[in-house]
């Protein structure tokens, strides 16, 4: 009887040894390599349009698919800071475009993606120096890896994101030349 | 026992062993990704912070203006301050929330520095609506300190002088000769050998120096050739510099019949200053100022070698020679000796005298930052190679300390160099711009890429003028041109850099020939 109980639990450490412990050591890696993916369009993204003034549905519709082609489900969220010159004009600056010195208004993902889906707008949404674009996509799904995790500590809580890029930073042309 | 109860024992033992193992490669891994991450987004606000920096300074023309450079610096700060909060996620936080974790950002300009830090000699208005000074008051708020000029004082006897350095070879000179009140003098300029110049300015180490026909295209040619060429082009229009009577110096343009300048807010104005109309002419004149500056040069070269010889390297004072790491041999040496191994001694010279000065107050502002935040801060030790970039270029250091990194505090600075400024050109991002074949090259580049018949056809600009002009026009909105609308880059020398030889290389070869 005691031999039985005691194969049992041996099988059971075993099995949890040589598949659940891989399983989750190969589901890590896997989501350190989409993670890296995700940092990279990201990235490639905002320095696209902080080095032309311009996002356009293009360039968007790539990063979506460079992010989905690792497999998991992404929120990507934009904001603009745009450059509000106003403030200066109203006072006697002789320079009121002067970066830093002006208050910023945000746009965000849903007013950024109705304008740059608009062929009136020629499907692009223009910035000009001194605006600051921020991106970030976080994953929505649940990867292998958050299931197991889930399944083992039931400390990460159900909807934390494992995978996620941000990169921001100012707009260095104006889009419109 | 049986083999599947030592089988268990050893799960037992070694599952917790693995465990505890893989949490902490776990934590440090996550210590080394989020010391990373933090580094990447200092120097990203920094980055965005010089940016800021250099496309203010590209589109105002009140740049050499006191405060106008303290509006600069503190614009950019805030451009620093606004990329920090967008790259931590958490637009919207304010500067003195995110303060707390710098202890300074210290930007180097060509004749001095500014440090952005706290301080505590804060004025308050107390009852009686008198403006009180606490000097050892608790309180501390952000901002620029006095501008800090690269100086140092020399003394012998009763006389004595102060040196402001610069980037280049450009000093300004305080001398009193005795000790009288009334013997002081003020004379600044650019050092170079005098023996090297003609007295007539046109010849320089055995190299003719010719007038230039510099042209650029301005607000004026790009709106004349938007409005009457359909295909939108423009001309450039013919330029040169003068010196107004504030000593700035200013680009006259010639639009064919007369000089105008361009006033701070774009407008455009004949010169009325009669010294600079008498200066110009009434017809069109190449520029002429490298020959002025040759001239100037040899002048005030001699005026320091008359009066200024008695100055050995060791009669610094407020530092001693040996914190500056000068050798007993070097001390005994004179400091403005022309020859050739003089000159290196004395560039040696300034860069330790703006070296010392920045590290000595970079670290009273730390000891003073310790005193006034609940985050304690180190300063860090740079190393030859980034001290090498901050002594040849203006740039922005900036230093992060403090946030909480699970193992360890994070503790790190980013140095961005800003090599497209107005106040400072290093010589070797002046661009030689080929006018017959439309190419601008490096000069390191001249020897494989250009005819031999070099002269008229190259023309030597700063790397600045070949890049976009913003403007608002009449309708306020905002357009852009490049000053020199045909020219591109050459592939080999400025793009890629591959076919670049040391300008030492250079020089030897090129000596005999015009440029």
């Amino acid at each position: 009887m005691g031999d039985t109980v005691i194969t049992i639990i041996v099988i059971v450490l075993g099995a949890i040894l040589i598949f659940v412990f891989p399983l989750m050591s190969v589901a890590d890696r896997s989501d350190d390599v989409s993670q890296l993916a995700v940092q990279n369009a990201v990235s490639t993204f905002v320095d696209e349009v902080r080095s032309t003034g311009r996002i356009t549905l293009e360039s968007y519709d790539r990063l979506v698919a460079e992010l989905n082609a690792t497999g998991n489900v992404y929120d990507v969220e934009i904001v603009v800071q745009i450059l509000d010159e106003n403030p200066g004009k109203k006072t006697a600056q002789t320079t009121y475009e002067k970066i830093g010195e002006n208050v910023y208004y945000a746009e965000y993902t849903t007013q950024v993606l109705g304008e740059i889906q608009d062929p009136d707008n020629d499907y692009t949404k223009y910035l000009k120096e001194g605006d600051i674009v921020s991106v970030t996509a976080k994953n929505t799904n649940t990867t292998i890896s958050q299931l197991l995790r889930n399944f083992f500590y039931t400390v990460t809580g159900n909807d934390a994101a494992t995978i996620g890029g941000s990169q921001g930073g100012i707009v260095t042309v104006n889009g419109r030349n | 026992m049986k083999l599947q109860g030592w089988i268990v024992i050893f799960i037992l033992i070694i599952v917790p062993i693995i465990l505890v193992t893989s949490a902490y490669l776990q934590l440090q891994i996550s210590y080394v990704n989020a010391q990373s991450n933090y580094d990447s987004i200092l120097s990203n606000a920094s980055y965005d912070a010089i940016k800021a920096f250099q496309i203010n300074e590209l589109n105002s023309n009140t740049q050499n203006i006191a405060e106008e450079k303290i509006r600069d610096v503190e614009a950019s700060v805030n451009t620093f301050y606004n990329s920090l909060a967008t790259n931590f996620g958490q637009a919207g936080y304010s500067q003195e929330e995110l303060s707390g974790y710098i202890p300074a950002l210290v930007y180097t300009l060509y004749d001095g520095y500014y440090i952005y830090t706290k301080y505590n000699n804060i004025a308050d208005i107390n009852a009686s609506g008198n403006t009180v000074i606490d000097l050892n008051s608790n309180e501390s708020a952000d901002g620029l300190k006095p501008y800090v000029y690269y100086s140092a004082r020399y003394r012998e006897g009763d006389r004595e002088a102060i040196i402001n350095y610069t980037l280049d070879n450009y000093i300004t000179v305080f001398y009193k000769s005795g000790s009288g009140s009334d013997d002081y003098e003020t004379f600044s300029g650019y050092l170079e050998n005098p023996n090297d110049i003609s007295s007539d300015g046109k010849t320089y180490k055995g190299v003719n120096i010719v007038e230039e026909r510099l042209s650029e295209a301005n607000i004026t040619s790009y709106a004349e050739g938007k409005n009457n060429n359909p295909d939108g082009s423009y001309d450039e229009m013919p330029y040169v510099y003068v010196n107004n009577s504030e000593g700035r110096r200013e680009k006259a343009y010639w639009d064919g019949s007369r000089w105008f300048k361009y006033n701070v807010d774009g407008t455009s104005q004949v010169f009325d200053d009669t010294n600079i109309i008498n200066e110009l002419g009434t017809t069109y004149r190449k520029d002429n100022s490298a020959i002025q500056y040759l001239i100037e040069a040899k002048d005030f070269s001699e005026k320091v070698r008359s009066k200024l010889s008695w100055i050995n390297y060791s009669d610094i004072v407020d530092v001693s020679p040996d914190d500056l790491g000068m050798s007993n041999e070097m001390q005994s040496k004179q400091l403005f000796d022309f020859s050739d191994e003089g000159m290196e001694n004395f560039d040696e010279h300034r860069k330790q005298i703006i070296r010392n000065s920045i590290t000595t107050n970079l670290e009273a502002t730390i000891a003073k930052m310790n005193a006034n935040s609940a985050q304690s801060a180190k300063m860090p030790t740079l190393s030859e190679l980034e001290w090498d970039r901050i002594l040849n270029n203006t740039c922005l250091i900036a230093f992060m300390q403090g946030q909480n990194l699970g193992y360890n505090e994070y503790m790190g600075y980013t140095i961005v160099t800003n090599n497209l400024n107005r106040e400072f050109v290093d010589p070797k991002l002046i661009y030689i711009l080929d006018t017959s074949a439309k190419v601008y090259h490096d000069f390191r580049h001249l020897d494989a890429s250009l005819p031999s018949n070099v002269g008229e056809n190259l023309i030597g600009y700063r790397n600045i003028d070949f890049e976009p002009e913003s403007f608002n026009d009449a309708t306020g909105s905002p357009g852009q041109y490049y000053p020199h609308r045909d020219a591109t880059a050459d592939y080999s020398c400025i793009i890629s850099s591959a076919s670049l030889i040391t300008s030492d290389r250079f020089f030897c070869n090129r000596r005999s020939t015009d440029i």
